[in-house]
């Protein structure tokens, strides 16, 4: 089976402009348009904040870091267009989005090529989806 | 053995040309040198400072730079390199505490790609896609967008863990190559011929390095920290054949504004061991290879800077091995200076300061250089660190010893070998000067006790 096969996207609503997404497989050259597709459409609906739930995404390459580069792009385009206060002056971590729980392999890849310093990364729940304030 | 210096006894080399009158902007301007590397690439800030820069280098606690503020640079900017996922926050909130002001940000260090994008841009200033460099630190994310450019690659699996060994060895077979996801200088690079080598090489690797590393304190000459703190993952890569060149490259507004190709001698190893510049090889086969760099750093998102990039010649065609967005390590931005006259220093920190740069390539080498490494010819105690002391000739550009007597050097018999030092000699030729080369490595005596 390809990995566009094992590939689903679950959306959650959290208020009016926070989503939260649990992928399941992998986020690669195939399946990486099927996100970023959602998320523009997610964002023409007013969503401004993403948290990614990345547990159960075992391999997340080149394609994947672009994607999440693109849709953090167009979360702070909406965020601008919605007049809502993103910008921040001593970070450069998204303030529209954050990840969850990446599995082991997904994390060295992000550190490895510097994602972690431009996205914040959490291991509770919670606590990620109170960060957005 | 005839002594070789007196094929041509009047050799001099030629005087570096004039200074590109553009490299006068640099003067009096500020930059922040974001991880100051190795005390090797010393002689880079050296040629800096000779053009005016000022220079502040932002590193880790204990780094050799910051003895020299006040003589070579100008601040330091402390800050530790772990953890990792704050560091670009950390140094933000620290060079803006500094008070100082900075015309450019740059960087020679290899690891410094990522943090010295952001702060470029949180400084408003010059500097690299962030997904560029992002793409330059790991090896396998260089050969995903290679590939999906449609850029012939090798094979190659990422090791995540030793039991996806086999599974790597079925895709990419033998002979491969087994190195570091994030690696640098070679470190940790083995050419692997079956199962056994891969698994007994990727276990002393890991095994060794396992609770030996540093969590903190850590700055940009703890080579092993930068490499494996981030995890052990690496990358087995199908073993490419032919002869291998690097392609030092200097973009402007996206167009190559200099490329200069040295051919690396073959490398036992997996570490260079010593180079010829200008590449005695045909020259339509030398613009495939710059023209195959050129390509990958347009599909990695470069439009300005410096690069070296290592690529091979292979039965099928030009390959690329990596990219790195930087200087060449070493004494390679000399070797461009006296072949080409091309600063790649000096035009390097033009395009932190954002303007366009023209380097003006020599129509003709103004000489032809041999390069090579003093590889340790066995395991024992080396007695006398002088064994260059005698090795004179008008051709010799420059010599290095990087051992001192009474240390314990490790030769082929029991890994890689210690670079002892090294010998560049410059010509008239490549062919006369790697003739001259090999006559005076054959006068090198080591006095290295049996271990």
């Amino acid at each position: 089976m390809d990995s566009q096969h094992q590939f689903t996207i679950h959306t959650q609503s959290v208020g009016a402009r926070l989503v939260i997404m649990e992928v399941r497989g992998e986020i690669d050259a195939t399946t990486h348009v099927q996100l970023q597709e959602m998320m523009a459409e997610s964002c023409r609906r007013g969503t401004c904040y993403l948290l990614l739930d990345l547990s159960a995404v075992p391999f997340m390459g080149s394609a994947g870091l672009r994607a999440l580069h693109a849709i953090d792009e167009m979360l702070r385009q909406q965020a601008a267009t919605s007049g809502v206060a993103v910008l921040s002056e001593d970070s450069f971590k998204s303030p529209c989005l954050k990840l969850l729980n990446p599995h082991p392999a997904v994390a060295r890849t992000l550190t490895i090529s510097g994602f972690e310093m431009i996205f914040d990364i959490f291991t509770d729940r919670q606590a990620a989806i109170n960060s957005f304030g | 053995m005839s002594t070789t210096n007196q094929a041509t006894p009047s050799f001099r080399l030629p005087a570096p040309p004039a200074d590109d009158e553009a490299l006068a902007a640099l003067r009096d301007k500020r930059f922040l040198i974001v991880m100051g590397s190795y005390p090797g690439k010393r002689f880079m800030y050296e040629r800096a400072r000779e053009l005016g820069a000022r220079l502040v280098v932002l590193d880790g606690p204990g780094h050799w730079t910051q003895a020299e503020v006040g003589g070579l640079f100008e601040a330091f900017i402390e800050v530790d390199l772990q953890p990792p996922d704050t560091l670009a926050d950390r140094a933000l909130r620290a060079v803006r505490q500094s008070g100082l002001r900075f015309d450019g940000v740059a960087t020679f260090e290899e690891f410094a790609g990522p943090v010295a994008s952001l702060l470029a841009r949180g400084l408003g200033l010059t500097g690299h896609p962030f997904l560029a460099v992002a793409h330059c630190r790991d090896k396998t994310l260089t050969r995903e967008i290679c590939i999906e450019a449609g850029i012939p690659s090798p094979r190659f699996f990422r090791i995540r863990a030793a039991e996806e060994l086999a599974a790597a060895a079925a895709h990419v077979g033998f002979p491969a190559v087994l190195k570091p996801v994030s690696g640098a200088s070679s470190v940790a690079t083995y050419r692997v011929d079956g199962d056994d080598e891969l698994a007994r090489r990727y276990h002393q690797t890991v095994d060794t390095l396992k609770g030996h590393l540093k969590a903190a304190d850590v700055h940009s000459n703890d080579e092993e920290e930068l490499i494996w703190a981030k995890g052990f993952d690496m990358t087995l890569e199908q073993f490419l054949d032919g002869e291998e060149f690097d392609v030092d490259y200097l973009l402007s507004r996206g167009q190559v504004a200099y490329a200069g190709i040295g051919r690396d001698l073959p490398q036992p190893y997996m570490r260079e061991v010593g180079s010829r510049l200008p590449p005695d090889f045909p020259e339509d086969k030398q613009a495939e290879l710059i023209a195959l760099g050129a390509e990958v750093l347009a599909v990695l998102g470069f439009t300005e800077g410096s690069f070296h990039v290592e690529l091979k010649y292979t039965s099928a065609g030009p390959r690329l091995i990596e990219v790195n967005a930087r200087i060449g390590g070493a004494y390679i931005a000399k070797l461009h200076r006296w072949v080409w006259g091309v600063d790649l220093i000096g035009q390097y920190l033009l395009t932190r300061l954002g303007r366009p740069i023209a380097p003006g390539k020599a129509p003709r080498p103004l000489t032809h250089i041999a390069t090579s490494d003093l590889s340790c010819p066995h395991s024992g105690v080396i007695l006398r660190a002088d064994f260059l002391d005698n090795i004179d000739s008008p051709h010799v550009i420059l010599k290095r010893v990087y051992v001192t007597a009474g240390q314990r050097v490790t030769g082929p018999d029991r890994g890689v070998p210690d670079s002892l030092g090294e010998i560049f000699v410059a010509a008239t030729s490549t062919d006369e000067a790697a003739r001259i080369l090999d006559g005076l490595l054959a006068q090198i005596e080591f006095d290295i006790t049996v271990a």
